[in-house]
């Protein structure tokens, strides 16, 4: 066992794919803090336009410009995939299925450190000269292509090289979920066995695999157009901007689900945990959701209903769109009913997780006006769409990972987290969420354009309504801050909280089986699948809860393999 | 934390129907093929909207020598092929050579073009036509510089009896097979 022992291959280069789950959860909540700071500044300086703000100083609109899109990629990229996919994919996938580790130990080790380092070098940009990338998380041509126009030179490409390697490594972690899904789930657990969670990474990774390609080609094109003038996007030179919309947009939208479905699955473990009751609709939600990832490749247009696209393309992919929230719409009623008439316990998880489906469902609703082309005209580009999206997504990302973190805490590190401490986080965050969020959207009704540094710049109508950017601001401050308390719980408990036992919530799937946290190998013995995932208060049973697999002892000969 | 169980004793008690690597670089393809979809796309769209292709001025790509250059990659893929089918190791490693060595033949000959076309005039620089051509062809390089390795790293595990010789063939078939559809839409039509 020398392999294991010492700590640099124990903590540092490990292939145990718990240890590397722990470490893209600590990496991504550090980089949710710094996206977190960026949006301070942002809102500060459009609540009280060019004043002094602590820590940034003067923001003029370059730099404003550069805090937009810097928060916009950090979050997206550096947050909700390394959390919701690197970590939670990482840890619950081989757990869930009853396996001893990932398919490619190895490879799933090579992804985490082509992630720090796609970390590093994003980072880095943030202090080379003229600043990091401030032609918007989409970067678009001519706003990346050019530097004239953002005065930003070396940022934009490592901005570029930082998402390649990024990609880089989602994609190594993608062949590993598929491939341990398909190939590694414990004897008598079939595709229609696999816990929710599992399907929804699985989407999520087969989604961002099939998507991700034509927005690398789309970037090996930008690189080239930026550093070789090849000009693909430079219409001086034949070129064509739109066309990197399309790319990026074609990934984009699959993107979305990407983050969304681990999320989602994640609150469909919790509910159906805390409500003691089966998940309803299992099958129906595993058909809506790889309808959705079918549909979710034709959709992509609906970004681009203003961006000089042909007029007949705009009622298709409208339709599409609307199309689209049905097998979500699908998704979230089966979880609605899963509570209904349920005794259900409150934990901090459950309270994030309930909360999670109700504010999506704002974020889903609104998506109805931009998805119509008619309606989009009149919406695009205001701040309509930003309460949008981040209706959509604080819920399925933010809300989502810390369902999974207060869920999965103990298993992860054999402690509990302080419940309290959880509730009055979940509470502060939904306040201040809302608070941030609701007043953006009467903005956008109005008329405020978004990715503008100076507000009171527009005369007509916006100087009276101010008061809602500064309630908004107000709301990202709080929001900002109370994450403290999560912070707080989360190292104060990792070090000294309660000891967990292995099945705390008294949940049926496979991984509440080994001890928290689990050892290397996962389980003592061979795991092997007795019945379905979800058996909560089983019909002329004594006990509320039936396990989904059963341990039995390992073959330990070598002959065995 | 130490080990439950030694790695050694962790059994892959399922019968899978196809292998992890194979699965795994199944998936790889299926992610590169999307990569050149949107490649052939974004040249589609800027040929499309070209008055002239090639434009005036513009240096002809070699299609005959090309061609058979062609030729010299599909050979290269029927020789892993022969490799995946031949039952002894030392015609598996023979087969595997050759293979390595056509492919080799071919990203060289492809360079030497290359080379060429840029004495011609032909830049990344001078428009879509130019740009065009050396990201499609240089994408397509690259990935038969990466199957190559991996048919050299194969034919070294072979020869120690392991090495997943169906995970080879997948990806080098879609190099291989990839090849005549790009060679069509750039040089041909
Ligand atoms: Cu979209």
């Amino acid at each position: 066992m020398s392999e294991q022992s010492g700590f640099w291959s124990r903590y540092v280069f490990s292939t145990d794919h718990k240890t590397i789950a722990k470490q893209y959860l600590i990496t991504g909540l550090i980089m949710a803090v710094l996206g977190g700071w960026l949006a301070q500044g942002m809102r500060a300086q459009i609540a009280w336009p060019y004043t002094d703000v602590p820590g940034f100083g003067l923001i003029e609109p370059g730099r404003f410009n550069a805090l937009v899109t810097m928060h916009g990629t950090i979050m997206v990229f550096w947050v909700a995939m390394p959390i919701l996919l690197g970590a939670f994919g990482n840890f619950l996938i081989p757990l869930m299925i009853g396996a001893r580790d990932m398919a490619f130990p190895k490879l799933n080790m090579l992804s985490y450190w082509t992630f720090f380092t796609s970390t590093v070098v994003l980072v880095a940009s943030f202090f080379v000269d003229a600043g990091p990338a401030a032609g918007g998380w989409t970067s678009y041509p001519p706003l990346s292509a050019d530097p004239g126009y953002t005065g930003v030179h070396l940022g934009t490409d490592l901005w570029i090289l930082a998402v390649a390697l990024e990609f880089a490594s989602m994609l190594m972690g993608g062949v590993n979920y598929l491939t341990t899904t398909v190939n590694m789930r414990a004897p008598g657990m079939r595709m229609m066995d696999l816990p929710i969670v599992v399907w929804m990474q699985l989407s999520a990774a087969v989604l961002f695999m099939l998507s991700v390609g034509p927005l690398i080609s789309g970037a090996v094109m930008l690189l080239l157009d930026r550093n070789l003038g090849s000009g693909f996007f430079d219409p001086a030179k034949g070129g064509d901007p739109l066309l990197f919309q399309h790319l990026f947009w074609f990934f984009g939208h699959p993107e979305v689900y990407v983050i969304l479905l681990p999320g989602i699955g994640m609150v469909a473990e919790v509910m159906t945990s805390c409500a003691r009751k089966t998940l309803f609709g299992y099958r129906m939600i595993v058909i809506s959701v790889i309808a959705a990832g079918l549909l979710s490749f034709i959709v992509w247009a609906h970004h681009q209903f203003v961006s000089g696209l042909d007029p007949r393309l705009a009622l298709p992919f409208a339709l599409t769109t609307i199309l689209i929230s049905v097998p979500f719409a699908v998704v979230l009623f089966s979880l609605i009913a899963t509570l209904w008439r349920a005794s259900i316990r409150y934990t901090p998880a459950m309270l994030f997780a309930v909360s999670t489906v109700a504010m999506f469902l704002i974020g889903g609703t609104t998506g109805i006006f931009l998805g119509a082309a008619a309606a989009d005209i009149y919406f695009h580009d205001t701040y309509f769409v930003v309460a949008h999206f981040h209706y959509t997504l604080f819920p399925a990302t933010i809300l989502g990972m810390l369902t999974g973190i207060y869920h999965w805490f103990p298993k992860m590190f054999g402690r509990m987290l302080n419940e309290t401490l959880g509730k009055v986080h979940f509470w502060l965050t939904i306040l201040f969420f809302n608070l941030t969020f609701i007043p953006q959207f009467v903005l956008g009704i109005a008329g405020h354009p978004r990715r503008v540094a100076d507000p009171l710049q527009y005369d007509l109508l916006l100087r009276d309504m101010q008061s809602y950017n500064i309630v908004s601001t107000v709301g990202a401050i709080g929001l900002f801050s109370v994450q403290i308390l999560f912070i707080v719980n989360f190292f104060l408990s990792m070090l000294r909280g309660r000891a967990a036992e292995a099945n705390p919530w008294q949940a049926t799937t496979v991984e509440w089986l080994t001890p928290s946290p689990p050892g290397h190998g996962n389980f003592a013995g061979e795991v092997v699948a007795v019945r379905g995932p979800y058996e909560y208060s089983p019909p002329g049973e004594d006990t509320d809860w039936l396990p989904q697999g059963e341990l039995q002892p390992a073959m330990h000969s070598a002959t065995s393999r | 934390m130490s080990s439950v169980v030694p790695p050694a004793a962790w059994s892959g008690a399922r019968r899978v129907p196809v292998s992890n690597a194979v699965l795994g670089t199944g998936v790889y393809v299926a992610t590169a093929i999307m990569f050149f979809g949107g490649l052939v796309s974004a040249y589609l769209v800027l040929r499309a909207g070209s008055p002239a292709w090639p434009p005036a001025g513009q240096p002809r790509l070699p299609v005959a020598i090309t061609g058979a250059n062609t030729l010299v990659l599909l050979a290269s893929g029927l020789c892993v092929w022969w490799a995946r089918r031949a039952a002894q190791l030392q015609s598996r490693t023979r087969a595997l050579h050759a293979a390595i060595v056509l492919g080799f033949v071919f990203v060289g000959v492809q360079g030497i073009e290359w080379i060429r076309l840029v004495g011609y005039g032909l830049r990344a620089s001078g428009g879509s036509y130019g740009a065009t051509f050396y990201t499609i062809v240089g994408a397509h390089a690259v990935h038969a510089l990466g199957g190559i390795a991996m048919l050299v790293v194969t034919s070294r595990f072979v020869r120690a009896g392991r090495g997943d010789l169906p995970a080879a063939l997948l990806y080098w078939g879609f190099v291989v097979l990839l090849w005549p559809v790009l060679y069509a839409l750039v040089y041909l039509v």
